[in-house]
């Protein structure tokens, strides 16, 4: 899954996502059992993160996932050489930041152990402390998959196209593989 | 008498203007030329930046030109590695991502592709050429050039032609208002009489990959078709180039197939029927700085897709209408 739909469904919970890539979004995750997993994950997620779900003290996941973020932000910074890369980054640091930390705030409620509530309590009041391990990416073999009307159109586009723009009609069909991720063609 | 003077003075300083404007006109003009058969006759090979919406990619060009027989293979060096490898007879796209090959055979039918550049007098309604001064890239000393729009229904160019060759070393697709839309920048180029024949070949082992090419019985008879097609509303100075039905590649259905141009930008419009895709993209879709717009009329899906701003194809697709056989032209 591209990080490109991650943040497509991270904008559609939040209701930034405009209205013709929800319908797309939705239809996607209509065939994806993956998609809409991780939408339920996000969702749960967001929930957290503005206190939704019930037994949590008011504001303190929200203030563990900001200060976890900023340790992120921190550590992103001081990375001069990955600069650049240490900024595109953070958001998926902070989205897995958070995931980790709603993780033991969902187990501890569904667990209903009491000791697991206070010590996240407790925990708020310390100095900020924490550890966690960034998931290992899922790897899926790439399967045979037809490419996507778009693509198809761009293709036979780019040899009506003068010399200049028949060259960068190439470049985006080799360069724009997200799309293929939005428009997957079926026939 | 002072006045006289006076008058003469600014007739003179008028004159001068506009002849040296009209005079960078021509040497814009002719380095444009310069630069299409540089791009095409040239043999050369180099790594260049492809920065579009924040991002960048980077990638590879191999250019050959064996006795007028002109072969070129792009390679991203990012991600999944796409290429594509274009001949004198097909353009071929290899998808690593999707295990797919799409095989584009190269037609006639194309007046564009043996026209172009037509950076003729017509291009002066909808652009301004000016010589732009010079400054260097990739080491090389260039002539700078700018091709600018006159409304905002295309788009123009930035160009910085390298002083030998008048390749394009750097190029900045740029709106109306100029901002920069898209941006290809040489890192490293070469130039060289001698490019092996392997050099075209393919890094990817494509064994085990699905093969789309358009099926050319279908083709043939998807162009005896009798349904036309027309925009009824195009924006000034684009005109209908090419008109055809076909099969694209990994599709049973035909496409009716209309190219428009102004010379400089083109738009290409497929009509398809709707019920050839059961997931059909629906409104405006972008491609790096290429825009497509999709809408239905008549049961059909009609798309209109080129590099220009959206409002352009969006207005080109909204006029799209099936013509009574009275009406062709």
């Amino acid at each position: 899954m591209s990080e490109k739909i991650r943040d497509q469904i991270s904008a559609f919970i939040d209701g930034e996502l405009p209205v013709r890539e929800c319908d797309l979004l939705l239809r996607r995750m209509r065939r994806d059992s993956e998609l809409s997993l991780t939408f339920d994950r996000f969702g749960l997620i967001g929930d957290a993160i503005r206190d939704s779900l019930s037994g949590l003290p008011q504001g303190l996941l929200r203030n563990r996932v900001m200060q976890a973020v900023q340790g992120e932000r921190q550590f992103a910074d001081r990375a001069g050489t990955w600069r650049r890369r240490g900024r595109m980054l953070q958001p998926a640091a902070g989205v897995a930041v958070a995931a980790s930390v709603a993780v033991v705030a969902v187990l501890s409620l569904r667990t209903g152990d009491p000791a697991l509530q206070d010590a996240a309590v407790a925990a708020s009041t310390e100095p900020f402390a924490y550890t966690y391990t960034v998931p290992e990416p899922s790897y899926s073999p790439p399967v045979t998959a037809p490419p996507t009307r778009l693509t198809n159109y761009l293709v036979n586009h780019s040899q009506y196209t003068n010399t200049l723009g028949r060259k960068s009609m190439q470049m985006r069909i080799l360069v724009d593989q997200s799309e293929t991720d939005e428009q997957p063609e079926r026939e | 008498m002072r006045h006289k003077r006076s008058r003469f003075i600014l007739f003179a300083t008028c004159a001068l203007g506009l002849t040296l404007a009209q005079a960078s006109e021509q040497d814009a003009r002719a380095w444009l030329e310069r630069m299409a058969r540089a791009m095409d006759e040239l043999n050369y090979q180099g790594v260049f930046v492809h920065m579009h919406d924040g991002r960048a990619e980077t990638l590879r060009v191999v250019h050959r030109n064996e006795g007028g027989r002109v072969a070129e293979r792009l390679v991203s060096l990012d991600g999944v590695g796409r290429e594509i490898i274009s001949t004198q007879d097909e353009v071929q796209c290899i998808l690593p991502d999707k295990r797919a090959v799409l095989v584009e055979t190269r037609t006639d039918l194309n007046p564009l592709v043996s026209a172009v550049p037509i950076y003729s007098q017509t291009l002066d309604r909808h652009y301004r050429l000016r010589m732009m001064g010079m400054s260097r890239v990739a080491g090389r000393p260039t002539q700078n050039v700018a091709v600018l729009p006159r409304d905002s229904y295309r788009y123009g160019y930035l160009l910085w032609l390298d002083e030998a060759t008048a390749m394009p070393l750097k190029s900045q697709l740029r709106d109306e208002d100029g901002n920069i839309v898209e941006q290809i920048l040489f890192a490293s180029i070469a130039f060289g009489d001698e490019i092996p024949r392997s050099a075209l070949q393919p890094s990817i082992d494509t064994d085990g990959y699905t093969w789309y090419r358009a099926d050319e019985k279908s083709s043939a008879a998807a162009r005896s078709g009798t349904t036309l097609w027309r925009a009824a509303r195009v924006p000034e100075g684009f005109e209908l180039q090419v008109s055809n039905r076909q099969v694209l590649f990994g599709s049973r259905f035909p496409v009716e197939h209309l190219v428009y141009s102004d010379g400089l930008a083109s738009v290409s419009v497929f009509v398809e029927s709707a019920e050839s895709d059961p997931d059909p993209l629906d409104g405006l879709s972008r491609v790096g700085a290429a825009n497509a717009y999709t809408t239905r009329v008549a049961g059909h899906q009609v798309t209109a897709v080129g590099e220009v701003p959206a409002s352009t194809v969006e207005i080109i697709a909204e006029s799209v209408q099936p013509q009574t056989l009275d009406a062709r032209r």
